[in-house]
C-alpha cells in the first residue's frame, strides 16, 4: 500500500508535474523522497519565494501545476510572496509544507504559528492532511489548483501522516471537458454585433493563456477584422508583428493616453479572458459603458472593475473556435489601418528618446535585435518594465514571463531559471533592475548549481527610479530611493557565472552575443541614467 | 494640525524610535516623509524581511519598538518572516504598510489581498487606520506592541488617510502620563529628604507633608490608570494590578490622611503651627 506522500507524488506526476522546488527541513523528507521516486526532480533553492517563482515559470511553460516544498515555521513564512503571486497571477500551484504532529502540538510552541490562517488570504484553499480521507483530499487539492481561475492550494502535512499507508487509488483524476458557448439569445446578439461592427476591439488577457486559446483567438481576430490590445502578461497571444495587434497594455500612463483613444473609438469591445487584476487604476471602466461590449471568461466575474453588456462563462478555446464559425467574414472591412495603426505608431514615437541616446530604450532595442525570435524573456517589476512592455515585441504566449497581478519585485531571475530548466533548447534572457536583482541575489547560486546558461540584463541606475518619480510628483525630497552602486559584474563572477559591465550599445551587443555562446550564465550590468525613465510617465 | 502620519511619527519618536527600515512604494511616501521630519532615520534595504531583522536588533539594543515600513501587496507578503520572527521572539515592533483607499477598493483588484488577514496569525493585532479615531488607534498600537509579552503590531494605512489632518494630541500617552506622575512624586520625596538633611524643622514638616500627599495620590491614580489600560484583565486576581491598586487606596486615607497633610502644609505656609508628620 502506498503512503500519503506516495499518493500525492503519484497524483502530481499524473498531472504532468516533473519539477518541484524548495528547501527541505527534517519534517518534509518523506514528501521529498516520494516525489523523487515518482519521477519528480527536486531542485534546492536559496529562498522559498524565488523557488515559488521558478515553479511558476515551469507551470506556465509546461501547462502543469507548479510545486513548491517547504518546512514548517520560517519555511512557510518565507514562501508567502510566491504564494500571493500565484494567487493574483492565477498560477496553478501546490504548496506542500510540514506541520508538527497533532500528538505533540498541544505541548509545543517552538516555531509554531497557524500556517493555514496565514496562507488563507492568498490561496484558493489550505488543507491539513490527516490519515483519514488523505487520498481524496490530495485529489481535491490538485483539481482545485487547476480549476478556473487557477491558483495556489496549500497542503499542510503532519510529519507522521506523510508516511502513513493509505488505500491505493483505483481511479485517475477526472478529466475536464471544454465547454463552449450555449446557443440562444445572448449568442445571437453577439453574432449580430460582430456582423455589423466596423471598429471591433479585443481585450485579451490571462484567460487566453490558461485555456491555451491563442490559435483560436488568432483565427477569430483575422475573420472578425478585430484589433487586439492584450494585457502585458498576455503579450504574444497574437504575434506582436501582426497588423491587428496594438500592443500590451496596463503599465504606462503615456501609452494609456493613446490606447484609450482606441477604446473610445471602438464600436464593439470584446473582453476575452481579460482579468483586470493586472491593470492600474486608470483601467477602471476605461471605455464608455454605452459601447456594445461582451465578455467571455472561464469563471463568472466577481469584480466590478469594468462592466460589459453581455457575459459568457465558457472555455475560451472552445468558445472562440465556435465564434469564428458564426461570425460573418469581416476581414478588410474594418478599421485596422486607421486608429489601431495610428495608436501603435503614437506609442512607439512617444517612448522613443530623441537621437540614438544610450539608455533603457537602447538596451531593450539592442537586445531584441540580438536575441533570436524564439527567445524566452522574463522581466522584473520596476521602471524598466513599463518601457519594455511597449517596445519588446512577443511572438508567442508566455514569451515574456512576469509578475503582473501581484507585481512583485524579484521575479525576473527565478522565473528565468524555471524557463531554462524546461526549455533548454531556447535562449532565455532576464531583464531586471538593480533593486529587484539584489532582493533575490542568492538564487544566482541556483542558476550556477543547475548549470543554466541564462543571460541576465540588469538595468543599473542605483535608484528605485519609479518611486523617485512619484516623490518628485508629490513635491517630496529624495528619501529611501537611492543606493550606492554594486559591482554586478563581479557578483556574476563570484557566483560562478560571467559578469560584464556595459555602457553603450555596441558593448551590450557584443556582451549579448558572447552570452548566447556561453555555457554558464552571464550577468550584464547595463549602466544607465535614471533620468531616462521620465519620458514614460 | 498634524496629519495622521505626523501623529504616528511623533508617537514613535516619543517612544524612543530613531531608526526605521524598509522599502518604499508610491503608497507610503507620506509616512516615510513624516518619520524623517520627526527625526527618525529611514534606511533603505534590499528585501523587507532582512529590514525587519535590522529593526529587531535595534529594538533589542535600544529598548524601543522596532519599525518596519513597506508598501502594499508584495511589500506586505515579503515582510511575513520578519513579523513571524518578532511574534515568536517577542520583539516590540510597529509594522507600517500602505493600503488602497477605501473609495477605490471596490473597483480594484491589482496587487490586492487582505493584509490584515494575512498578518493576523503572526501579530498581536492588525489595525486599519481610518481618519476617525486615528490618533487613539496609533497610541493603542504603540502601547500594545510594548505591552507584556512584547510583539509586532500592524498598522495598515490607506494612502489618503496618511495625509489627513487630525486633532493635535493633547493628552500624552497614558503610560507617559503615569511615568511623569511617578517621577514627580519621587522628585518631591527626594527634595523632602534633602530639606530634612539641612535641618530646618518648619521647612522639613512642609516638604514631608507635601511629599506624603503627592505619593499617596499618585499611587492611587497610576494604579487606576494602569487597570484601565490593561482592560478587563486588569482586575483578575491572577495579575498583580488589582492588588497594587487596593494597596494604593490605603495611601491617601492612612493616617495622617492626605487632607490632614494638606491642612498642615496650609497652616505652615500661613505662619501657624502644623502638627502632622513631625520629624526632628
Amino acid at each position: 500500500m502506498p503512503t500519503v506522500a506516495e499518493h500525492l507524488a503519484h497524483r502530481l506526476h499524473e498531472a504532468g508535474v516533473r519539477h518541484a522546488f524548495g528547501i527541505p527541513g527534517g519534517e518534509v523528507l518523506a514528501v521529498m523522497d516520494a516525489l523523487a521516486r515518482a519521477g519528480i526532480a527536486f531542485h534546492l533553492v536559496k529562498h522559498e519565494t524565488p523557488g515559488g517563482f521558478m515553479a511558476d515559470a515551469v507551470a506556465h511553460l509546461t501547462r502543469t501545476p507548479g510545486v513548491l516544498v517547504a518546512t514548517l515555521g520560517p519555511g512557510v513564512s518565507n514562501l508567502v510572496t510566491a504564494v500571493a503571486h500565484a494567487y493574483l497571477d492565477r498560477t496553478p500551484m501546490l504548496v506542500l509544507t510540514a506541520r508538527i504532529d497533532p500528538g505533540v502540538a498541544p505541548t509545543y510552541t517552538h516555531q509554531i504559528f497557524d500556517h493555514g490562517a496565514l496562507l488563507r488570504p492568498v490561496t484558493k484553499a489550505t488543507f491539513t492532511v490527516g490519515r483519514d480521507g488523505a487520498t481524496a483530499l490530495v485529489d481535491r487539492a490538485v483539481l482545485l489548483a487547476t480549476a478556473d481561475p487557477p491558483g495556489p492550494v496549500h497542503l499542510d502535512i503532519p510529519v507522521r501522516v506523510a508516511s502513513m499507508e493509505v488505500e491505493r487509488a483505483r481511479e485517475s483524476l477526472p478529466r475536464r471537458a471544454r465547454v463552449g458557448l450555449a446557443p440562444g439569445g445572448e449568442l445571437d446578439t453577439l453574432v449580430g454585433w460582430l456582423g455589423r461592427a466596423e471598429r471591433p476591439l479585443v481585450l485579451a488577457g490571462l484567460g487566453i493563456l490558461h485555456h491555451d486559446a491563442h490559435a483560436e483567438l488568432r483565427a477569430f481576430v483575422r475573420r472578425a477584422g478585430a484589433a487586439v490590445i492584450t494585457t502585458y502578461k498576455a503579450k504574444g497571444v497574437v504575434a506582436e508583428d501582426d497588423p491587428a495587434v496594438i500592443g500590451g497594455a496596463g503599465l504606462s500612463p503615456v501609452a494609456d493616453r493613446a490606447l484609450f483613444k482606441a477604446l473610445h473609438a471602438a464600436d464593439l469591445i470584446l473582453c476575452f479572458g481579460y482579468d483586470p487584476v493586472e491593470m492600474r487604476d486608470s483601467w477602471i471602466q476605461p471605455w464608455p459603458t454605452e459601447t456594445d461590449s461582451a465578455e467571455i471568461a472561464g469563471a463568472p466575474k466577481d469584480h466590478v472593475v469594468h462592466r460589459t453588456r453581455l457575459e459568457f462563462v465558457a472555455d475560451l478555446k472552445a468558445a472562440l473556435a465556435h465564434l469564428s464559425v458564426l461570425v460573418p467574414e469581416r476581414a478588410g472591412r474594418t478599421w485596422l489601418d486607421g486608429t489601431p495603426a495610428a495608436v501603435r505608431t503614437e506609442i512607439a514615437e512617444s517612448l522613443r528618446p530623441p537621437g540614438a541616446r544610450w539608455g533603457p530604450h537602447a538596451v531593450i532595442a539592442t537586445c531584441r535585435r540580438v536575441f533570436p525570435r524564439e527567445t524566452l524573456a522574463t522581466v522584473d517589476t520596476g521602471a524598466h518594465r513599463i518601457l519594455l512592455s511597449h517596445i519588446w515585441p512577443c511572438y508567442e504566449p508566455y514569451g515574456l514571463l512576469q509578475s503582473t497581478g501581484l507585481a512583485t519585485m524579484g521575479y525576473g531571475v527565478p522565473s528565468a531559471i524555471g524557463a531554462k530548466l524546461v526549455r533548454p533548447e531556447r535562449p532565455v534572457v532576464c531583464f531586471t533592475g538593480d533593486a529587484s536583482l539584489e532582493m533575490v541575489i542568492g538564487d544566482l547560486a541556483t542558476l550556477r548549481d543547475l548549470r543554466l546558461p541564462v543571460t541576465i540584463v540588469c538595468f543599473a541606475d542605483r535608484s528605485l527610479a519609479l518611486i523617485e518619480l512619484k516623490q518628485r510628483r508629490l513635491g517630496l525630497d529624495n528619501l529611501g530611493v537611492d543606493a550606492p552602486a554594486t559591482d554586478f559584474a563581479a557578483i556574476g563572477r563570484a557566483y560562478g557565472g560571467h559578469g560584464v559591465r556595459v555602457q553603450n550599445a555596441s558593448e551590450l551587443e557584443h556582451a549579448c552575443r558572447e552570452a548566447l555562446a556561453r555555457d554558464t550564465f552571464t550577468l550584464i550590468e547595463a549602466v544607465i541614467d535614471k533620468a531616462e525613465y521620465a519620458q514614460q510617465m | 494640525m498634524p496629519t495622521v502620519a505626523e501623529h504616528l511619527a511623533h508617537r514613535l519618536h516619543e517612544a524612543g524610535v530613531r531608526h526605521a527600515f524598509g522599502i518604499p512604494g508610491g503608497e507610503v511616501l507620506a509616512v516615510m516623509d513624516a518619520l524623517a521630519r520627526a527625526g527618525i532615520a529611514f534606511h533603505l534595504v534590499k528585501h523587507e524581511t532582512p529590514g525587519g531583522f535590522m529593526a529587531d536588533a535595534v529594538a533589542h539594543l535600544t529598548r524601543t519598538p522596532g519599525v518596519l515600513v513597506a508598501t502594499l501587496g508584495p511589500g506586505v507578503s515579503n515582510l511575513v518572516t520578519a513579523v513571524a520572527h518578532a511574534y515568536l521572539d517577542r520583539t516590540p515592533m510597529l509594522v507600517l504598510t500602505a493600503r488602497i483607499d477605501p473609495g477605490v477598493a471596490p473597483t480594484y483588484t491589482h496587487q490586492i489581498f487582505d493584509h490584515g488577514a494575512l498578518l493576523r496569525p503572526v501579530t498581536k493585532a492588525t489595525f486599519t487606520v481610518g481618519r476617525d479615531g486615528a490618533t487613539a488607534l496609533v497610541d493603542r498600537a504603540v502601547l500594545l506592541a510594548t505591552a507584556d509579552p512584547p510583539g509586532p503590531v500592524h498598522l495598515d494605512i490607506p494612502v489618503r488617510v496618511a495625509s489627513m489632518e487630525v486633532e493635535r494630541a493633547r493628552e500624552s500617552l497614558p503610560r507617559r502620563a503615569m511615568a511623569i506622575a511617578i517621577r514627580a512624586a519621587r522628585a518631591l520625596l527626594r527634595e523632602a529628604a534633602q530639606v530634612k538633611m539641612q535641618g530646618d524643622r518648619r521647612e522639613t514638616a512642609l516638604a514631608i507633608n507635601e511629599s506624603k500627599c503627592m505619593s499617596a495620590d499618585v499611587g492611587f491614580t497610576v494604579t487606576d490608570r494602569a487597570i484601565r489600560l490593561a482592560g478587563g484583565r486588569g482586575i483578575l486576581r491572577k495579575y498583580p494590578l488589582e492588588r497594587w491598586h487596593r494597596d494604593a487606596m490605603c495611601g491617601p486615607v492612612m493616617a495622617p490622611a492626605n487632607d490632614r497633610c494638606l491642612e498642615t502644609a496650609g497652616r505652615i505656609l500661613c505662619g501657624l503651627e502644623g502638627k502632622t508628620l513631625e520629624f526632628v
